[in-house]
C-alpha cells in the first residue's frame, strides 16, 4: 500500500510535466491544425531562461543589493521567464508559422523540427555543452508520511501546475480570448470574419503555450536540477503523444492524458522491470488508441473546413 | 584512423600514445596492430581495444576489473549481503558494469543476493519508481555506474524519496562536475577510480604539483593514465637499448619489452601487462569529502 | 451616397476568369439581391468583399473607404456582417457563446483583464450577454440560449447565424442563401425575420438567394449573374420577364 501511494506521487509530479507540455501542443494544433514540433525546445529554452533568471536574481540577492528569500525569486523566476519565453513562442509563430499558413501540411510541421534544431544549437552554441545546474532556490524538505515520502518541491510542483491549468481553462472558457479560440478551433473562416483578427489570436495562443512551457521547464529544472540542450526532444514527443491521447486540440483531454501517461510510466516500471518500462507503457497507450482513434476528447469527425 | 595509418605509414612512428576514448582507440588499435606497431591507450576501458592484438596496451584496469573491485570493497567497508543497482540500459559502459557488478556480487553473496536491478534509459530524467522499488526491496547499497548528470538526479532524488544508506559509483563519477551538478547530496559518497587527486603521496604527488604550477588545475585521471603510459614507453624504450633505424625491427623490440615489464611503478599505481596487453594494477576507492573533494580512501588490489 | 461602392471588379483562380467587371451600389437601407446559376460566382464575390480573397483588380468602397487589401476582421469591423451558405456554427458551442463571440469585437478590455478578471471585464462580459439576448430575442431563439446549436432544429440554427451576424452591428448585411434547404415553414419565418431586421435596424441587405419567389418578394434590385458576369440589373419585374435571364439561368421553368 505505501509502496503504491509513493508511486501514486511520484506519477502525480511526473504527470504535470507531460500534461503542462501537452497543453502548448494541443493549443496551437486546435487553432491551427498543426503542431508545433519546436514545442519540446521551447519548454527547453523556457527552462534555460528560467535558469538564467534564477541564477541572476540569487546573484542580485547574495550581493545584498535585494535580499530576496527562496520562494520569492521562485515566484519572480517563474514570472519573468513566462513572459520572456512567451516572446520565444510568439517570434517562432512569425518567423516559422505565419509565412507556412497556407502551405502544405508537411512544410509546416518540418518547420517546427527545424526551429527545434535551430534553438538546440542555439543553446549549444551560446552555453556550451556542459550541462547546467538549476540553483536550490528552495531548500528541500522530505516528510515521511506513514512511510510514503513526500517533499515540499513535489507538492509545490503539483499544486503549481494544477492552478496553471486551472487558469488556462478558465481563461478559454470565460474570456473573449479563450473564446475566440475555442471559435478558431471549430472554424477558421467564420472568426475574421466577425471582426476578431486571426493573427493576433495564433500569436496569443503560441505566447501562452510558451509561457506555460517555461512552468514546466522552471519547475522541471526544481525537480531535476541538470538541464541539457537535448532534454526537450524525447520529453516533447512523450508529451505529443499525450497531447494526441487527449484529443487533438482538446485542453481537457491533454491535461488528463498527461497525467495519465505519467501514471502509466510510473505505474508500469513499479509492475514489471524497468527495462521494459516505455515498451509497455507505450504499448498500452497504443492499445488506447486502437480503440479510441480521436483520443479521450477528440471531434470524431473532421467538420472543420479551411480557407 | 585516417591520422593512425598516416602517422605508421608516413611519418614513421616508433610508437604510439592514445588515443583515450574507447570509440578511437578500438579501431585506431586495429591499424596499429596490422602494421605492427605498439600503441598503448591510456583510458580506454573497452576489452576490445587490445583483444587479440599483440601490439596493443593499455595504461588502466578494463570495465570487467571494476565490478568486482566494488563488490570486494562494499562487502568488507560495511560487511552488507544485499545490493541494488541501477543502470543506463542504453549505454554501453553503465551496462556493462552494472553486469560485472551484478555477477561478482553474486558470486560473494550468492544468487539473489542483488535484491533490485532497476534500469532506465539515456536521457531520462525521473528516476522515481525504480528508487521506490529499490528502497521497498530491503537493498542495503546502491550502485550506480553512471555518469555525472544522472548521479546528481539519481543521489538527490533517492534522497528524497527516503534513501539513507550509501550509494557507491564508478570512475564515470570522478569528473569535476558530479559534485558541481549533485551538491551536498553526493558528500560521504564513495566511488572506485584509477587514481585520486586529493590525499595523494610521494611520486603521485609530486606529479600533482608540478602538473598544477604548470597547467594552473589540479590532473584528472586521464591526465594521470597519459603520464604513466608516457613512462612506460620510455621504459621500454630505454630497454631495447639503441634505436637501429630499421622501424620494423625497433618496433617489434619496443612491443617485446613493454610487454615484459613488471610492477612498473606508476602514479596510478603498479602495473604488469597480462597477456592481452591490459595491466593488472589497483583501483582506487574515492571518497567524496564533506568539502566536495575526492579523496583517496584505499586502494583495492584484485 | 452608395454604402457600398463596387467599380470593375475582376479576379482570376489561377488562370481561370471567375468575376468579370462587377459593379455594384447599395444604399443604405436598401435590399439587393445577387441570382445566378450554380457555380455562376456568387459566393465568391461575397468573398472578395469580405476580404477572403483579394481581388485582381477594382475597387471597393465600404461607407465611403477603400477596402480592397484589408484584412477581413478589419473590413467586417467596418460594419460588414455575413452569412454562410453552409451554416457555419461552432458545434461545441452554446447558442449564447455564439452570439457573444461575435460582440467581442466591440469590447475592449485586454488582457490584464482576461487574466485577472477586473471590473472592467465584468462590466462588458455582462453587456454582451445582454445584448446578445436581445438579438437572440429578435430571432425567435431565445429560449434555446443555452442549449448547443447541434440541438437545435435546422430553421433555429439559421436563425442563430443571423443573429451572430447582427452582433458585429454591422450597416451592410450579407446572406448567402438564407433559406438553403428550409421547409416552407421555416421560409415563411426566415423571410418575416429578414424584414424585421431590415424594418427595426434598417440595415442594407445583399443577398444570393436560388429561391426566386423569394428574392422577387424582397429585393429593390436584383442581378443575374452567369460565368462571372452581370448579364441583367433591375427590379424584380424588369428581371423577371428578361429573355436573357430566362434563357440563361431559367432554362425552361416557368416563373411563378
Amino acid at each position: 500500500m505505501v509502496f503504491f501511494f509513493q508511486n501514486l506521487i511520484n506519477a502525480l509530479q511526473w504527470g504535470s510535466f507531460y500534461a503542462m507540455i501537452a497543453l502548448g501542443y494541443s493549443m496551437v494544433y486546435s487553432i491551427l491544425m498543426l503542431f508545433n514540433f519546436a514545442h519540446g525546445d521551447i519548454f527547453m529554452v523556457g527552462a534555460y531562461i528560467g535558469f538564467g533568471v534564477a541564477t541572476g536574481l540569487v546573484a542580485l540577492s547574495a550581493s545584498g543589493f535585494l535580499a530576496l528569500p527562496g520562494w520569492m525569486i521562485l515566484v519572480l523566476t517563474i514570472l519573468l521567464s513566462m513572459f520572456l519565453t512567451s516572446f520565444v513562442g510568439m517570434i517562432v509563430e512569425r518567423v516559422g508559422y505565419r509565412p507556412l499558413r497556407d502551405a502544405p501540411r508537411a512544410s509546416a510541421a518540418i518547420t517546427g523540427l527545424m526551429i527545434g534544431i535551430m534553438l538546440e544549437t542555439g543553446n549549444l552554441i551560446l552555453l556550451g555543452a556542459r550541462r547546467v545546474s538549476f540553483p536550490p532556490l528552495i531548500e528541500s524538505v522530505t516528510y515521511n508520511v506513514g512511510g510514503v515520502f513526500v517533499t515540499n518541491k513535489k507538492i509545490m510542483i503539483v499544486l503549481v501546475s494544477l492552478s496553471f491549468m486551472l487558469a488556462l481553462h478558465l481563461f478559454v472558457q470565460k474570456t473573449r480570448y479563450g473564446m475566440a479560440m475555442r471559435a478558431m478551433a471549430f472554424d477558421y473562416v467564420v472568426v475574421p470574419l466577425l471582426g476578431i483578427p486571426i493573427n493576433t489570436i495564433a500569436r496569443l495562443t503560441f505566447a501562452i503555450g510558451s509561457a506555460l512551457a517555461a512552468v514546466a521547464g522552471i519547475l522541471f529544472g526544481v525537480a531535476y536540477p541538470v538541464l541539457d540542450p537535448y532534454m526537450g526532444i524525447v520529453f516533447g514527443w512523450k508529451a505529443f503523444v499525450a497531447a494526441i491521447l487527449g484529443g487533438r486540440g482538446s485542453i481537457m483531454g491533454a491535461t488528463l492524458a498527461g497525467f495519465l501517461m505519467g501514471f502509466i510510466e510510473i505505474f508500469v516500471a513499479m509492475v514489471f522491470p524497468s527495462t521494459l518500462r516505455d515498451l509497455i507503457a507505450y504499448s498500452i497507450i497504443l492499445l488506447i488508441l486502437v480503440f479510441r482513434p480521436h483520443g479521450f476528447f477528440g471531434e470524431p469527425y473532421s467538420a472543420r473546413l479551411r480557407l | 584512423m585516417k591520422v593512425n595509418t598516416k602517422m605508421i605509414t608516413e611519418d614513421e612512428v616508433l610508437v604510439i600514445v592514445g588515443p583515450q576514448s574507447s570509440k578511437q582507440a578500438v579501431p585506431a588499435g586495429d591499424v596499429a596492430d596490422n602494421y605492427a606497431t605498439p600503441m598503448i591507450s591510456p583510458w580506454s576501458t573497452n576489452p576490445d581495444t587490445t583483444k587479440d592484438r599483440p601490439y596493443v596496451f593499455r595504461g588502466c584496469f578494463l570495465d570487467p576489473f571494476q565490478g568486482p573491485v566494488v563488490a570486494n570493497f562494499i562487502t568488507n567497508e560495511f560487511g552488507y549481503t544485499k545490493a541494488a543497482v541501477l543502470y543506463d540500459v542504453a549505454s554501453d559502459y553503465p551496462k556493462g558494469l552494472a553486469e560485472f557488478f551484478k555477477e561478482a556480487w553474486e558470486k560473494i553473496h550468492g544468487e539473489g543476493s542483488v535484491v533490485a536491478y532497476e534500469s532506465f534509459t539515456t536521457k531520462d530524467a525521473d528516476f522515481s519508481s525504480q528508487l521506490t522499488k529499490i528502497n521497498q526491496s530491503g537493498a542495503e547499497v546502491l550502485f550506480t555506474p553512471q555518469y555525472y548528470n544522472e548521479v546528481a538526479l539519481i543521489v538527490q532524488q533517492a534522497k528524497e524519496l527516503g534513501w539513507t544508506k550509501p550509494i557507491v559509483g564508478s570512475d564515470s563519477w570522478g569528473s569535476a562536475e558530479t559534485v558541481a551538478l549533485c551538491g551536498e547530496a553526493c558528500y560521504g559518497l564513495f566511488f572506485s577510480t584509477h587514481y585520486a587527486a586529493a590525499g595523494a603521496t610521494g611520486k603521485t604527488k609530486a606529479f600533482i604539483d608540478r602538473y598544477k604550477e604548470k597547467y594552473d588545475y589540479t590532473p584528472d585521471d586521464v591526465a594521470a593514465l597519459t603520464w604513466d603510459s608516457l613512462g612506460i614507453v620510455e621504459t621500454a624504450v630505454k630497454k631495447c637499448g639503441k634505436i637501429t633505424g630499421k622501424i620494423e625491427k625497433d618496433r617489434k623490440c619496443v612491443r617485446d619489452a613493454m610487454a615484459k615489464i613488471e610492477k612498473y611503478a606508476g602514479i596510478t599505481g603498479q602495473m604488469t601487462f597480462t597477456e592481452e596487453g591490459d595491466p593488472i594494477k589497483c583501483a582506487v576507492i574515492v571518497k567524496i569529502s564533506d568539502k566536495g573533494e575526492y579523496e583517496f580512501y584505499k586502494s583495492v588490489c584484485p | 451616397m452608395a454604402l457600398l461602392e463596387i467599380r470593375h471588379m475582376t479576379h482570376y483562380f489561377g488562370g481561370l476568369r471567375a468575376v468579370h467587371d462587377y459593379n455594384l451600389d447599395v444604399a443604405p437601407g436598401q435590399v439587393r439581391g445577387l441570382i445566378g446559376p450554380n457555380g455562376a460566382g456568387k459566393t465568391t464575390i461575397f468573398n472578395l468583399i469580405t476580404g477572403i480573397h483579394r481581388p485582381s483588380e477594382g475597387r471597393i468602397e465600404l461607407d465611403g473607404e477603400e477596402i480592397v487589401g484589408r484584412q477581413p476582421h478589419e473590413i467586417a469591423a467596418r460594419g460588414l456582417g455575413r452569412t454562410f451558405q453552409d451554416l457555419r456554427l461552432w458545434r461545441h458551442m452554446s447558442v449564447l457563446d455564439h452570439v457573444k463571440m461575435a460582440r467581442y469585437s466591440k469590447i475592449g478590455y485586454g488582457l490584464v483583464g482576461a487574466f485577472f478578471g477586473t471590473p472592467r471585464r465584468n462590466r462588458e462580459e455582462a453587456q454582451i450577454e445582454e445584448k446578445a439576448r436581445e438579438l437572440l430575442e429578435m430571432m425567435n431563439v431565445s429560449h434555446l440560449a443555452d442549449q448547443p446549436v447541434p440541438n437545435l432544429p435546422y430553421g433555429a440554427q439559421r436563425r442563430v447565424e443571423m443573429a451572430r451576424a447582427l452582433a458585429t452591428e454591422p450597416k451592410i448585411l450579407f446572406l448567402d442563401e438564407p433559406t438553403a434547404g428550409m421547409n416552407p415553414e421555416e421560409l415563411i419565418q426566415m423571410m418575416g425575420i429578414i424584414r424585421t431586421v431590415r424594418e427595426k435596424l434598417g440595415l442594407a441587405i445583399f443577398l444570393i438567394e436560388h429561391r426566386l419567389k423569394m428574392v422577387m418578394e424582397l429585393c429593390e434590385i436584383i442581378q443575374t449573374l452567369v460565368f462571372g458576369e452581370v448579364i441583367a440589373e433591375g427590379p424584380p419585374d424588369e428581371i423577371k420577364n428578361n429573355p436573357a435571364v430566362i434563357e440563361a439561368y431559367l432554362g425552361k421553368e416557368i416563373v411563378e
